[in-house]
């Protein structure tokens, strides 16, 4: 179990705990499968909630509905989902719409960074551009990890899950336990040469969608930004 | 495992290749879900639309694999799409394809090289396959669509006039791939020449695969320049589908008045005719004719005189293969009967039909080059004749249709056709003047 510091270095100042918030929208064929692996993370040693929504839903109102205050409790929120540029993108109908898989609405967006999280896993498309940089800007002690453009997913169990749960829980933990920027990005780059590893060779290559893995493992890798303020 | 069913093997991968993509724009079926027509349906799915502003640096993956799916569903639902030799060198009646397929086969002619330095690479690998495909849409989707309005506006001002009494035209159709056939036929059309010289040589369109300036210098322009007569050229499908830059380049070399254009002496009229470009469909595999050119077209034939007109195309309204275009036959329908004769490519295969049965004396010569396996006629109307042996370029009787070209000789009162095959075989018709 990564052991990830609940206090000082982790905390803002002025909040006592820290809380990761694990939000698993959950409404078309890519966030069925993220949700699932969200769901099945390995233990963190940290308070956790894991949130699977199927509605709409914004960060706010999870906070309400969990009875989370964000002024006396620092937020990792591990996100994994749709994206783009300036917000991060949860179901947009509720289940039994007509649109309902191709519908979206916003979960969070920097009009609500005065609320938080402290620590954002941004495991989606494109946040990187927006919201990375309001985090760059914005109030301080706080961290960032997403993705600049565009990212697949090689949608299936097995190995390939097992390697984005690990790539995602490590990643959160990374981004907790880093000291700085420069830490946290060289520990979740080398988490990402190690998943190319693996599929690069013996074991790993013979795997159907090897090449994809691969792929998908180098372009996300390409892509990453890292804002630790 | 053959060329054709590796590269479709490939294609099926990649396209079912269970991949999504986090984004957070609804576009479409962005592996999402299958497509949603049903298999049923004679529509075909649409295509990505390129932006320009998503083109700027390159192609996404999810583009590139949306492509993928949809081609696939595509020549799912229409395998003739595909032509040529599946053991061999093929295409598809289709733009991505088309280019995918050509960059696959382009790397496959390597191995001469590679057997050089001591390998030998005769699959496509994975990797391979995904490098290509993504160089294929993105040749697909960054190809210049403004050429396509400039090669519209290359109408003629004036016809070419050969001032003699008797024409003698070469024509050859689906010829722009370089290999031993079209070394063949058109070495057969130089010695030819030099016994009884052609006043042009006119090629019925698809430069391979998919028209690019390169294609078009390697397999058309080199090739032909060096048989002797003048060249002309019609616009094929294949022509077009990397955009119109390297076909209007292709007019400038060869000081040609239009994509359609009229060549005539004192007795007939040879109206060349652009059936690819108006045809504004993706793979523009049927043909028709745009208003600008039907009006052209009715004024050419309502010019009085006693000359007859003869047309020549790509696209064909009759075929005992394949069902014709029905936008072309409906187009052309009302002039038929002032209609002498009419040649056309697109098919790859030499068959010969008469104005009983077909409506028309004419006859395909899609047989330039690019190799087709052989089959007899299964539908209406029957041609009056077809090439029954085989192509021997490799000098072994293949299962291909044998390769040739139309010799023809416009005489005041009559047209000689003579469709010479390789090995020296040939049929003539003679078609006289009412």
């Amino acid at each position: 179990m990564t052991h990830i510091p609940t206090t000082t270095q982790s905390t803002q100042a002025g909040k006592n705990n820290l809380l990761i918030l694990v939000s698993a929208p959950s409404h078309d064929r890519l966030t069925k499968y993220t949700a699932k692996i969200l769901q099945t993370l390995p233990i963190f040693n940290v308070p956790t909630e894991v949130h699977k929504f199927e509605g709409p839903l914004t960060y706010d109102q999870l906070l309400a509905q969990k009875l989370i205050n964000p002024n006396n409790t620092s937020i990792a929120l591990i996100f994994g989902g749709h994206g783009e540029a300036s917000a991060l993108k949860g179901p947009g109908a509720n289940p039994g719409a007509a649109d309902y898989k191709k519908a979206r609405s916003i979960f969070y967006d920097d009009s609500s960074l005065a609320q938080g999280p402290d620590f954002l896993l941004a495991f989606c498309c494109n946040a990187a551009t927006g919201l990375g940089e309001s985090y760059k800007h914005g109030p301080a002690r706080r961290a960032f990890v997403g993705f600049k453009t565009k990212i697949g997913f090689v949608t299936v169990g097995g190995a390939y899950a097992k390697c984005w749960r690990k790539i995602i829980h490590s990643s959160a933990s990374a981004m907790l336990r880093a000291k700085n920027r420069r830490e946290m990005k060289k520990t979740i780059l080398a988490l990402y040469d190690a998943a190319y590893s693996y599929f690069d060779s013996a074991p790993g290559s013979k795997h159907e969608h090897a090449l994809l893995m691969k792929m998908y493992l180098l372009k996300q890798k390409e892509v990453l930004r890292f804002i630790k303020t | 495992m053959n060329r054709k069913e590796e590269f479709e093997a490939l294609l099926t991968y990649f396209a079912d290749a269970p991949v999504s993509f986090a984004g957070g724009e609804d576009s479409g079926r962005v592996g999402n879900e299958e497509p949603s027509f049903s298999r049923k349906s004679s529509k075909s799915p649409k295509r990505v639309k390129a932006k320009s502003s998503k083109l700027d640096n390159k192609i996404s993956d999810e583009m590139v694999l949306q492509e993928l799916r949809r081609t696939k569903a595509i020549l799912k639902n229409n395998p003739s799409l595909f032509s040529g030799d599946p053991t061999g060198f093929f295409t598809y009646e289709d733009p991505v394809l088309a280019n995918i397929a050509y960059l696959c086969q382009s790397h496959l002619l390597k191995p001469s090289i590679a057997a050089l330095a001591g390998e030998e690479e005769r699959t496509i690998s994975k990797k391979n396959f995904w490098e290509w495909a993504k160089t294929g849409v993105h040749l697909w989707l960054s190809r210049n669509a403004k050429s396509y309005q400039t090669l519209m506006g290359m109408t003629p001002r004036e016809s070419i006039k050969i001032d003699k009494d008797i024409m003698r035209l070469a024509v050859i159709g689906d010829a722009g791939f370089k290999g031993q056939a079209q070394k063949n036929v058109l070495a057969s059309i130089k010695e030819r020449h030099r016994e009884n010289p052609f006043d042009l040589l006119i090629h019925l369109g698809d430069v391979y695969f998919a028209g690019n300036e390169k294609e078009f210098l390697k397999n058309f322009l080199a090739p032909f320049q060096k048989v002797g007569p003048r060249v002309l050229a019609l616009v094929g499908n294949h022509d077009l589908y990397f955009g119109g830059e390297a076909f209007l380049d292709t007019l400038d070399v060869l000081r040609q008045p239009g994509r359609y254009f009229c060549v005539e002496n004192l007795h007939w009229r040879v109206g060349c005719l652009d059936t690819a470009l108006p045809d504004v469909t993706l793979r523009r595999n049927s043909g028709c004719l745009d208003e600008g050119q039907l009006r052209w077209l009715d004024e050419l034939l309502a010019t009085d005189g006693d000359k007859q007109t003869i047309l020549m195309s790509h696209h064909y309204i009759v075929s005992g293969w394949e069902k014709s275009s029905g936008k072309l036959k409906n187009q052309l329908a009302p002039h038929l009967k002032k209609i002498f004769a009419w040649y056309w490519g697109h098919e790859h295969s030499c068959a010969v039909y008469d104005k009983k049965t077909a409506g028309v004396n004419g006859a395909c010569v899609g047989n330039g080059a690019f190799s087709e396996t052989w089959k007899p006629p299964s539908g209406a109307p029957l041609p009056k004749w077809y090439a029954k042996g085989r192509c021997v370029c490799h000098q072994t009787r293949s299962k291909y249709w044998p390769h040739g070209y139309l010799e023809l000789q416009l005489e005041p009162k009559r047209v000689i056709e003579k469709y010479n095959l390789e090995g020296g075989k040939a049929y003539t018709r003679t078609l006289k003047r009412g």
